[in-house]
């Protein structure tokens, strides 16, 4: 009888029966939910989009270069570029931007390079 | 095989974008998620659409969960407000489902009549006020503790101390009516 408990007992009461609620089945709840979670983007579109923004600007530079009224001096470039000195940190230099650029592109497309 | 923990099944959904991870997390909590909204809304269909709402919600945010939180609470707490702006918008027309409950009366001065044929729990639990209910929901139902209950009600630690308290007096007031000889005899 509720009246004969004690705080106690009925601490100990209320703690067993408000556990014991029943398990509310899914029975399609989650489906439902999933059906309007927006849909993942499509893998290939961006991929292919970086693809043809680098291969305009190599065609950019490549009729850039052709164009040019004035003649630029390769060979004494190259003579430059030759040297050790210039050699190590040029190298480096591109290294570094080509790893940076790397990871940047990466990250930025994690889910879609990482999904399992 | 290996159950995944819920902050496994999160990292999965932001960095891999495997929805399937949060359909797992979905699975893992609707059930807590949505008894406690029928608690407190009292209308099963309600109580239905405000956890997928927030369950919706919480995919939209799910990169503002901080990974040393506890999902569920977070989670109650989306839920909790979810409750509130449905009651905000609805305030007029808002229903609390007593027709769910069998032999409710609710008496026009305001104070609650003590409910003569009252056996279960959960009936008696349906009676009391909206504060108290949420607060024994969450504390007695869904084992959070008082500062997580807290922290999803958006009040002070003080107060569901206070509410459970009284809750607990009502409930036992209550039950105890419920069982008193008259009570059944009435019944018979």
């Amino acid at each position: 009888m509720m009246t004969q408990m004690n705080d106690q007992e009925f601490e100990q009461f209320l703690q067993q029966q408000m556990q014991q609620s029943d398990y509310i089945e899914d029975d399609g709840f989650t489906a439902a939910l999933m059906a309007q979670l927006p849909a993942k983007p499509r893998r290939s579109s961006a991929v292919k989009a970086k693809l043809w923004v680098l291969l305009t600007a190599i065609l950019s530079c490549a009729i850039v270069w052709n164009v040019l009224p004035v003649q630029i001096p390769v060979a004494d470039i190259m003579q430059a570029l030759s040297q050790p000195l210039v050699n190590i940190w040029l190298y480096a230099g591109m290294a570094a931007s080509l790893m940076a650029g790397s990871v940047l592109i990466l990250w930025n497309d994690r889910s879609r390079f990482f999904e399992l | 095989m290996i159950e995944l923990t819920d902050q496994q099944l999160i990292d999965l959904v932001l960095k891999a974008g495997n929805q399937r991870a949060f359909g797992v997390l979905v699975n893992r909590h609707q059930s807590g998620l949505r008894a406690s909204l029928r608690q407190w809304c009292r209308n099963d269909a309600l109580a239905d659409d405000l956890a997928q709402e927030t369950l919706l919600k919480a995919f939209r945010k799910l990169d503002s969960f901080q990974a040393n939180a506890k999902l569920s609470t977070w989670l109650y707490r989306i839920a909790y407000n979810t409750f509130l702006d449905y009651k905000k918008i609805k305030k007029n027309s808002f229903h609390d489902g007593l027709d769910d409950i069998d032999n409710v009366h609710v008496a026009s001065d305001g104070h609650m009549e003590q409910l003569h044929q009252a056996r279960d729990l959960k009936q008696a639990v349906a009676q009391l006020p909206e504060a108290q209910r949420q607060s024994i929901d969450l504390c007695y139902t869904q084992g959070f503790s008082h500062s997580e209950a807290a922290d999803i009600l958006q009040c002070p630690v003080g107060s569901v101390k206070s509410h459970i308290q009284r809750a607990k007096q009502k409930l036992k007031d209550l039950l105890s009516v419920a069982s008193l000889p008259q009570a059944k005899g009435a019944e018979e």
